[in-house]
């Protein structure tokens, strides 16, 4: 367990976590973040009492505010994920310290899980502090505690898959910049076009009486639809666009612990390769 | 306590180190000598076990350290030629940082990094953060950092550059002080004359190859250069009597055009004012070597057999090429 616990608050996260949370920087990111949470959240409230005027108890407006809280908080992370990551080993290398780090007792699979973990606790830390937001929507109802937890599930897994991707790119390009650029082309062409992709492929491309079932990867790779399926009502509307092959709701609600796994699998093998790309016995050779 | 053997590391088509072999004694300092690009910063990066070689072997004492990297690097103090600090990082913290990574036990190590800080005269500076260091500080805190896990080795690549003549005097001393600690210390570097001062033992690489190896007095010897300086007076006559620097420049560059085509000259140089000539040979060369240049007119007024220098050394075994 302490083997565990060395491998995991290895020095690099230690140090990265303390860097990071060191000036106003980091406190201005978490505000902001809020802010623009907090923003939409009450525009999408005044928007809706104005069609509702409803008073006291009014779950559709909270069903409303939670649906797009939680797919605006999902765009925000797609967005600051692989700025906070994609710069973790290129940018090391460009600071001429990662021989530095790679000559010590640590091995290439710590340096990369306290690169993966820092990155992606600070997006994490900003979900924590988005809370007190989604708490508001108690006041009106329509969700549940129960739908909360896995909305929180697929957050988790899809900030670690997104920091898994923008620090292989950050292991396979020698400058940062680059590294940015591709994390981010990758990143945002697939959350964000793939649903707009499978939407097509589906409805303009087959057959819809008899659709190919390998169009599903647009569902489970993507978290916009893993999201939807976890939120429940009204997000998982999305997940209807898969209706001629996941005929039942529970077929269709599964999607998103099968994007889960996916997604872990996917995480597990670009970390897999960043490591061996990193691990000066077996990266290629490079002068 | 460090031993090499038969080091092969190819890039692409360019063969970087080839067959580079040598061995450095416990408590030696090894100059590790060579034109740029002659492959020196790639071998000291296998040792380091930064780089996997196509063939051959690195022992740091009896552990293999293409075998067992990790053992290998507990062993090893390793300094990049070109290396860079973090930001919004203290001296102190920096230290800290390494002995974690070196898994240095935490149980007095706030006094291991007061005394690493006091050794490289950094103790003043442990609350300052290092990336407002001047150049020589966070060399010296290079140089602390490699020592925290106190290994057996300590691996320097162009330790002195870019440093200005007092930080290298600094370094030079502290360089010393840790051999007298028992450290074993490879050290390369392209200025010549502070390796002769500060190496025990010297090893020459030119193109990727090993050319020597060994003590300094016995490279020297091995060498068997004979080295000859050679002053010329002023012209007597012509447009140019009376000596601008560029002018006399270029006469000594002429004169040592004149020497190069003497039988037995194998390579030389220009330094302070004089040519220094190393010769492959015994007295009928020199006597050979000095009517050569009393024929070519030039006007000499000194002409001696001095003791070899390293340079001197290096000039004569590469024969003065650079890659």
């Amino acid at each position: 367990m302490s083997a565990l616990r060395g491998f995991v608050l290895n020095p690099v996260f230690l140090r990265e976590v303390r860097v990071r949370m060191r000036g106003w920087r980091t406190a201005g990111i978490i505000v902001l973040y809020v802010g623009l949470l907090g923003l939409l959240a009450m525009l999408i409230f005044a928007a809706s009492m104005r069609t509702n005027r409803t008073v006291g108890f009014a779950p559709e407006v909270g069903a409303i505010i939670y649906a797009a809280l939680a797919m605006f908080q999902l765009v925000l992370l797609v967005l600051a994920v692989p700025g906070l990551a994609a710069g973790a080993i290129a940018g090391e290398r460009e600071r001429q310290t990662l021989d530095l780090l790679l000559v010590t007792r640590l091995t290439a699979a710590q340096v990369v899980v306290g690169k993966l973990l820092a990155a992606t606790g600070f997006a994490l830390l900003l979900m924590f502090a988005s809370l007190p937001v989604f708490g508001l929507i108690f006041l009106f109802g329509g969700f549940s505690l129960y739908r909360l937890g896995l909305s929180a599930v697929v957050y988790v897994v899809t900030v670690l898959l997104l920091g898994a991707v923008s620090i292989y790119f950050s292991a396979l390009y020698r400058r940062t910049q680059t590294a940015v650029v591709a994390a981010y082309g990758v990143i945002t062409t697939w959350t964000l076009l793939s649903p707009l992709f499978g939407a097509l492929t589906y409805h303009v491309f087959f057959d819809r009486a008899n659709p190919p079932v390998w169009g599903l990867v647009f569902a489970y790779t993507n978290p916009a639809f893993g999201l939807a399926a976890a939120a429940g009502l009204p997000l998982s509307e999305m997940t209807r666009l898969y209706t001629p092959i996941l005929t039942t709701e529970a077929l269709r609600e599964a999607i998103w612990w099968k994007y889960c796994l996916i997604a872990l699998g996917l995480m597990a093998l670009l970390l897999w390769r960043t490591v061996r790309r990193l691990d000066p016995v077996r990266a290629p050779a490079r002068r | 306590m460090l031993r090499v053997e038969g080091l092969v590391k190819r890039f692409g088509d360019v063969e970087a180190v080839r067959d580079v072999s040598f061995a450095v004694e416990p408590g030696a300092i090894y100059g590790f000598v060579g034109p740029n690009g002659a492959g020196k910063t790639t071998t000291l990066k296998i040792i380091a076990t930064l780089l996997t070689p196509e063939a051959g072997r690195v022992f740091i004492g009896s552990t293999d350290a293409l075998k067992n990297p990790g053992e290998a690097r507990a062993r090893l103090g390793y300094m990049p030629d070109f290396f860079g600090v973090y930001d919004n990082l203290k001296v102190d913290e920096y230290m800290q940082f390494y002995a974690d990574c070196y898994a240095v036990p935490t149980a007095g190590r706030d006094r291991l990094i007061e005394s690493l800080l006091t050794l490289v005269r950094l103790a003043d500076k442990r609350g300052a953060y290092v990336d407002e260091l001047s150049r020589g500080m966070k060399q010296r805190l290079c140089l602390a950092r490699c020592l925290v896990h106190d290994p057996d080795v300590l691996i320097l690549d162009e330790p002195a550059s870019g440093l200005d003549p007092r930080n290298r005097v600094e370094l030079r001393e502290i360089l010393q002080e840790l051999r007298r600690r028992g450290k074993t210390i490879l050290i390369s570097s392209h200025i010549l004359a502070e390796l002769a001062e500060l190496c025990t033992h010297i090893g020459i690489i030119h193109a990727g190859r090993m050319v020597a190896s060994g003590p300094v007095e016995q490279i020297q010897r091995e060498a068997g250069a004979r080295v000859i300086e050679v002053r010329l007076g002023g012209v007597p006559s012509g447009p140019d009597a009376g000596g601008a620097p560029a002018a006399q420049d270029g006469r000594l560059e002429d004169a040592a055009q004149v020497a190069r085509a003497a039988p037995g000259v194998r390579s030389v140089a220009v330094e302070d004012g004089a040519l220094r000539v190393a010769l492959e040979g015994d007295d009928p060369e020199a006597a050979a070597l000095l009517s050569h240049l009393v024929r070519a007119g030039l006007p000499m007024i000194h002409f001696a057999e001095v003791k070899s220098k390293l340079e001197d050394v290096f000039m004569a075994i590469t024969g003065g090429e650079e890659e």
